[in-house]
Parts: C-alpha cells; structure tokens; sequence
C-alpha cells in the first residue's frame, strides 16, 4: 500500500481480459458440452446455500404472515372443498388398488415384467428460478432426498416437468413448457402417439410432428405414452387448444395447453423410483425368456434400469 | 462533486465497504424476483462492481469480476462461465475508459456505461442460448436502462460512504 499505485501494474487490462474470458469460455465448454464442471458447481452452491436461505427467510415469513390473515370463511370452504375432493380421492384409491392387484395378476399370467411401485418425494417450491433464459422451478429437496436428473415432476394435474440437475440441498425442474423438452405423449381419445414440445416463452406445448391430416380436435387430452423410459405411462400433459392446417405446410399447427400448473403449485411431486420398462422393450425381453433362457433375468433387464 | 471525488479518490477503498457492498448486490440478486421480475430486474452485482473498477481497478479489477460472475452463475443456476465472461468483458471496458469517466458526475456516466451493461448482457444471453437456454423476452435487453437509471443512486451512496469513512478517518 506504501507504494503508488501506478507501479503496481501487472500484466495489461488487455491480456488479462484474453485470460479471464478463455478461462470463462473453458467453463462455459466444461458445464455445458461435458457436463464436468457439476462437482465445482455442488461444492460453490453448499457456499453459496446460507445467503440463499438467509434472503429466503424473510420471504418465507412474508408469505406465511400472509397466510395468517386469511379469513375464516375462505379456510372453511376450502377446508369442505378438500373434503370432498378427498372422498372422491378415496374411493378412486380404492379402486385402482383392486385394479393393480388385477393387473399384477393378469401381467404375470402373460409373464409380462410387472410394474414398478414408484418412489414419490414430496417437494416445496422455494421459488420460480432467477435465470432469465429458462423457465425453472427450484425445489427445496436436493441429491440428499434422492433427487437426480432426469427424473419427472409431476402435481396433482398431470406433468410439471423434470429435474435437470440438483445439488445436495436443491434441485432445479425445467418445466415441461420450455424449448428443448420434449415429451412422447398419446391422444386419450384414440391412442394416437406424437411427440410434444415446449414452445419456451408463451408457457404453450406444440405437437411438431402431427401430420396435416391426423385425427386430432380442440379439447383433446394428451397423456404421456411412457415410451422414453422417463415419465410414467398415462400421465395428463396437455389440452389441444387450437389447431391450423393450411394446404401449402405438411404438419399440422396444434398449440396446446398444459393441464398442471406449471408456474403456479407449491408444491410436486417428483418420481424417484425409475419408471417400468417400455413396452416395445418388455416384449422384446419376454420373447427372449420364451426363446430359452426361462432362468435367471432377461440380459436387457439390467441396461434397462 | 469533483471535490469530494477527488478526496476519496487519494485513499485507498475500505476492504470492508468494497465486501460489503459486492454482497449486498449479492443479496438483492439471490432475491426470488418472479418471472417478470427476474427479466426487468437490475444486475445488481454489475452496478456494484462498475462502481469499484472506476475507484480502484487495481483492488478490484477484471479477476473479482471474474470470481463475482462465477458466483453469479451459480445463483441464477446458468452456464458456468456465462456471467464470468460477461463481467470480464465489462470490467475491461470500463477499465480502459476509466479516466475518461471518471471526469463525469454520476447522471453523466449513466449514458457513459450503458455499452457496458448491454456488452455484458448480449455475453450472458450469447452464452445461455449457445448453451441451450432459449432467447429472452425483449425486457431482458430493456432493463440495461434500468440499470442505467439505477446507477446514479448507487454510485452515490457508495461514494458518500466512502466519503464518511474517509473523513472520519482524517
């Protein structure tokens, strides 16, 4: 400090603008090509953790002081309102419990794999992410919860989206409305198979591939088809809401609507457990035990999981 | 103004105020700002950092950008190095043209900085969307004036803590 400054000089403004941005473009090739920057980024995150919570906090009182001055009316109609979505929930249970029974049953008879009972994690939303360029919904459930990438996020309306990476107190969902994330989905009206796409900013999905003839209508309910081996079988995804065919384009324009709500829950449900093998693949396996070798577990089995 | 200015500028910042302050900016950046928000919303930590490349580039110059953008990063849970690469490349500039600036009040400067605040904002965008990340809504680009605007109010009360500091050290 006894020195003047301007002898202290270093290399110039210039060379060192050439070695930080080379070092920023390695980081940027690093995390985003080979994803090898994921141990820094745990270990700068935990540092990082205590600010987050300490700005959290006071959000958090904020939100639940508001909830405090609810009134009494509003807490009782919803209180009747999830009583009876409750006995309906129930009875629905119920049924599908005899109904899984059933189906186990009948699966093995056709010596078909049977279903995997799925791990669900309950998470809280903390917050809608802070990146500017991807819609993301940061959980409070992290690696220590058994969260991992790739595993799907659902509500109690249908698809919400997928865990793209978590560290070992949070984890970041990328919601189902963004470019970029593509679910195999089927038409539960006839079963036609498609894939959907996020369109990114607008929060719609598009089904990209449909072709201008296909047997599709407004108010048609898309349901996961389970053949990507990532989200369960059957899941609602989306609503068509509007379709455009035109003459000179060979592809359909069908914008849909996500049926969870993606931007708004509180809370979701993340499914930990990996889904049932696809179809095409658990007959391949079954024709393959059938073939000759009744003992010991199909070889796919294993790559499957 | 020129006078204080140039008081403050013969002592060396307070390590604690330069902390503190990078923090703060910190702070306000980890803030859940909602989907509207986190598009219009101030870069904080830029501001703070343009503030300190003017006063003192050799304490905190182009590498506690670096470091700062790394942190921010990981805050807004992007690319790594997106915002390393931003704040290098605005730290430079600003360090270049600091004499310059340096002979401007505040509400002068704003204008002055903005190719700063847009460098660093194509730079973050350029490398999401490289990255996979999808373009920003126009906001995003909108908010440097801002930024702009949000300059004139941090600059001063930084530099008047300086100044406080400084005279009460004297």
């Amino acid at each position: 400090m006894t020195t003047p400054e301007f002898f202290q000089r270093g290399p110039s403004p210039l060379v060192r603008l050439v070695f930080f941005s080379a070092l920023s473009v390695a980081l940027m090739v690093l995390d985003a090509r080979y994803r090898a920057a994921d141990a820094l980024r745990s270990a700068l995150s935990l540092l990082v953790y205590p600010a987050e919570q300490a700005v959290l906090a006071p959000v958090r009182v904020a939100r639940e002081a508001g909830q405090f001055f609810t009134t009494q009316r509003r807490l009782q109609t919803e209180n009747d309102d999830l009583r009876q979505r409750l006995v309906v929930a129930e009875v629905h249970a119920q049924r599908s419990q005899s109904l899984d029974q059933e189906l186990a049953e009948l699966r093995r008879s056709a010596q078909l794999p049977e279903r995997g009972k799925g791990g669900l994690v309950l998470a809280e939303v903390l917050h809608g992410g802070r990146n500017p360029y991807v819609a993301k919904l940061v959980l409070d459930r992290g690696l220590g919860a058994g969260l991992r990438p790739g595993q799907p996020v659902i509500d109690a309306d249908g698809v919400v989206g997928q865990v793209t990476s978590s560290t070992p107190l949070a984890a970041e969902v990328t919601l189902v409305t963004e470019q970029n994330q593509q679910v195999p989905v089927r038409v539960l009206r006839n079963g036609l198979r498609t894939l959907a796409g996020g369109d990114g900013v607008t929060g719609t999905i598009s089904l990209p591939f449909l072709p201008g003839g296909a047997d599709i209508q407004t108010g048609d309910v898309l349901v996961t088809s389970g053949i990507d081996g990532v989200y369960p079988e059957g899941v609602p995804v989306a609503t068509v809401s509007r379709i455009e065919r035109s003459a000179n384009r060979v592809f359909a324009h069908v914008t849909c609507t996500p049926v969870a709500g993606v931007a708004r829950d509180r809370y979701v449900l993340v499914l930990t457990a990996p889904p049932p093998t696809p179809v095409a693949n658990a007959q391949g396996q079954t024709a393959a035990g059938a073939a000759g070798a009744p003992a010991g577990p199909p070889p796919a089995s294993g790559a499957a999981r | 103004m020129m006078t204080s200015r140039d008081r403050v500028l013969r002592d060396p910042a307070r390590l604690p105020l330069v902390f503190g302050s990078l923090l703060a900016a910190y702070l306000l950046a980890l803030l859940p700002w909602g989907t509207t928000g986190v598009q219009l919303q101030p870069d904080w930590v830029l501001l703070v950092l343009v503030h300190w490349w003017l006063r003192e580039p050799w304490r905190v110059g182009q590498g506690a950008g670096f470091l700062a953008g790394v942190l921010m990063d990981i805050a807004q849970t992007g690319t790594l190095g997106a915002h390393a690469l931003a704040y290098s490349l605005a730290g430079w500039l600003t360090i270049r043209l600091r004499t310059r600036l340096l002979g401007f009040a505040p509400a002068a400067q704003a204008p002055q900085i903005l190719p700063m605040l847009v460098l660093s904002r194509l730079a973050t965008t350029a490398g999401a969307v490289l990255s996979g990340g999808s373009m920003p809504s126009w906001m995003f680009f909108a908010a440097c004036l801002i930024d702009m605007i949000v300059w004139v109010p941090v600059t001063l009360m930084l530099h008047y803590r300086d100044l406080e500091r400084s005279h009460r050290a004297s």
